[in-house]
């Protein structure tokens, strides 16, 4: 099939009234998840996963996608009107949006995080369709021991999703790759820590694990903080929080195009390097913005341009990190790594093959990711100003109906109980996890790729036939991601580095002011 | 021995005792599908060990009462654990929207949200929007 034909038979399953029913439920549902903080992106997907494995694969995964870049868009309305960032990506934002809005300037907050999500996630999903087919073909020079390889960069990013504690964040990511170990091996077929139970012969489900570890631990996180008197997000009136017109004037748009064009290309790039994420990304394009600005004191007081550089870097890492997710199978941040899991139950592989075989499909995924990040636009402009009326709605409400959601979410996979009972023993290790301060994130990505890493490390050695450096050295290939491996494990440091710069010179600004 | 370093302590005997558990199943394996296991049980206690040697290095002269995980706090959150296992096993008895039905006006009941009316019309909302979603649109046999 030619590029053209796959790109009409893309825009055929896209134009679909199930492609753009479920777009449209994707956009809300993410806006909707992301504004809620405590709730999010990864754990909006992690709930949809479950309704994609009953739809094709393009609607699916288009909805997936959808949740994705309109939850980190979604955190940004909150965190505009209330000074709290829905989702972590949002914290930058949060430095000049709330100022705006205390400035009576509320609703002209939202409207410059829309307008710069949009065209973030836009120009990162154009990124997406010119890179990613490229950059597939590189998977076709890749054998076994390349895959063992690009496994173990994949798992390099632990370092980025470890939160505080790196050693707790290795533990976790280690233990993911134990988890991932249960069940029958591939080559003998002998179960492992089955404990006589036919049911976890074929490995633990990663959707309900998923599930548990981010929806059931978040509520019984939400029952504790409401046994500790918080009641809901917001206690006070949201009334006079959104006041004035959401669309800047022609001279403020001329003001902060470059900035968001700039932070978009930063963007795309932060979110293509793997142990990066939105929130990184936001704050390395907030100081860049600020130190290219010609008002850079307006900065941390209400500034146009910072709300314009943190929200469209936020949203263009989005799609940046779906490029090495659909090309090599390196979940770009945690929330790709939970796609990666519904995407591979599809029976969708990361590789040439997507772009080739399945490529009406991939790139109905793209044009829908694309499709989704204009929509994210539109109803932000309409209706940004109701969503954070959600905040208003008691924990005590919230809490049963995601229980509810949850436990349908697991047993609809496989109408299995046992999946039911999988997302609860998750839930509760997922609870203890966050307690202990391990992340939760790592686990899922040694789930995921443990047993890849596994797979064809017991391929590469029949392969090598006891010569394995011999193997190594042959192949430029493993080389070149050999040294990407090691490159990653440093990428985390350098780009946190990076990141606490920014936060430390914004304090330093607030602090003089 | 400070709260931190005590938790820390109490949390690396327990994952030690698991790991140390999981390790010696692995010589039940042909040393083939042992082999991967073992080197992620061999990582997670060496990676064990060393936090509990970093978390006693740095928590471990303090004797303050503040941090570490107090059973007070996680009280609530396991109450609500265990009422979300009798759901599940509700669900298994009757089909999830009885056990959905019990589950929501329990909850909300018992965390205060009033007056029963709203309780009812949105357990009767969230049934009908599932119902919608999962049963006649995705074809998923839950009754």
């Amino acid at each position: 099939m030619t590029l053209t034909n796959m790109l009409l038979a893309a825009i055929a399953q896209l134009f679909t009234w199930d492609c753009l029913s479920v777009l449209i439920i994707g956009v809300v549902a993410g806006m909707v998840v992301g504004a809620l903080p405590g709730l999010s992106a990864s754990m909006a997907v992690a709930l949809l996963v479950p309704l994609t494995f009953r739809l094709a694969p393009a609607p699916g995964l288009v909805m997936l996608t959808a949740v994705y870049t309109s939850a980190i868009y979604g955190g940004s309305v909150t965190a505009c009107l209330i000074h709290t960032p829905g989702t972590p990506a949002s914290a930058a934002t949060a430095m000049d949006g709330f100022p705006l809005t205390k400035k009576g300037k509320g609703l002209k907050a939202v409207g410059i995080s829309t307008i710069a999500s949009m065209i973030g996630g836009t120009l990162s999903a154009l990124a997406l369709l010119v890179i990613a087919p490229q950059l597939a073909k590189v998977s076709l020079w890749f054998s076994s021991l390349e895959y063992f390889l690009l496994a173990c960069f994949g798992l390099t990013i632990i370092g980025s999703m470890a939160g505080e504690n790196m050693i707790k964040g290795l533990l976790s990511g280690a233990l993911g790759l134990l988890f991932g170990t249960v069940g029958m091996e591939v080559v003998t077929a002998f179960p492992r820590f089955t404990f006589g139970i036919i049911a976890l012969e074929s490995g633990i489900q990663l959707v309900p694990a998923m599930i548990g570890l981010f929806a059931i631990s978040q509520v019984m996180i939400s029952i504790e903080e409401l046994r500790g008197g918080r009641s809901k997000i917001l206690e006070g009136s949201v009334k006079d929080l959104a006041v004035g017109s959401p669309l800047p004037t022609w001279q403020e748009m001329k003001q902060i195009l470059p900035t968001i064009g700039f932070s978009s290309v930063l963007g795309i790039l932060i979110g293509i390097l793997p142990g990066t994420g939105c929130d990184i990304g936001s704050w390395v394009a907030y100081n860049s913005a600020k130190k290219r600005s010609r008002h850079p004191e307006e900065f941390g007081h209400g500034s146009i341009e910072g709300i314009a550089a943190s929200e469209s870097a936020n949203n263009a890492v989005t799609g940046g990190a779906l490029i090495p997710m659909l090309t090599l199978g390196i979940p770009g941040s945690g929330t790709c790594a939970i796609m990666l899991g519904g995407m591979m139950i599809q029976g969708l592989n990361p590789g040439y093959e997507l772009f080739s075989r399945q490529g009406d499909i991939t790139y109905a995924i793209i044009l829908g990711f694309l499709l989704a990040n204009i929509l994210m636009g539109v109803l932000g402009l309409l209706v940004a100003k109701y969503v954070v009326r959600i905040c208003v709605i008691p924990n005590a409400i919230l809490i049963p109906l995601i229980i509810g959601l949850a436990t349908i979410g697991a047993f609809a996979i496989q109408n299995s109980v046992f999946d039911v009972i999988i997302m609860l023993i998750f839930g509760f290790i997922g609870y203890f996890a966050r307690k202990l301060g391990f992340a939760t994130a790592p686990m899922i990505l040694g789930m995921i790729l443990g047993p890849m890493a596994e797979k064809n490390w017991n391929q590469v050695l029949l392969i090598c036939r006891g010569d394995l450096l011999g193997y190594f050295f042959k192949r430029p290939i493993s080389i070149v991601l050999f040294i990407m491996v090691l490159a990653g494990l440093f990428t985390p440091v350098i780009m946190k580095f990076f990141s606490r710069k920014a936060i430390g010179s914004d304090e330093v600004v607030s602090r003089e002011s | 021995m400070s709260p931190k370093a005590r938790e820390s302590l109490i949390t690396s005997v327990v994952l030690l005792a698991v790991f140390g558990f999981l390790f010696a199943r692995t010589f039940q394996m042909p040393s083939t599908p042992a082999l991967f296991p073992r080197m992620c049980l061999v990582l997670l206690i060496l990676l064990t060990l060393l936090m509990l040697c970093m978390d006693i290095r740095k928590h471990g002269k303090g004797s303050g009462a503040e941090g570490g995980v107090h059973f007070k706090e996680i009280s609530m959150p396991l109450l609500a654990f265990l009422a979300i296992v009798g759901y599940v096993v509700l669900f298994r008895l009757f089909g999830y929207f009885p056990a959905t039905a019990v589950m929501l006006v329990g909850f909300m009941a018992v965390l205060k949200v009033r007056p029963w009316r709203l309780i009812l019309a949105i357990t009767a909302g969230y049934s009908v929007f599932i119902y919608l979603m999962f049963v006649v649109w995705l074809k998923v046999s839950i009754l």
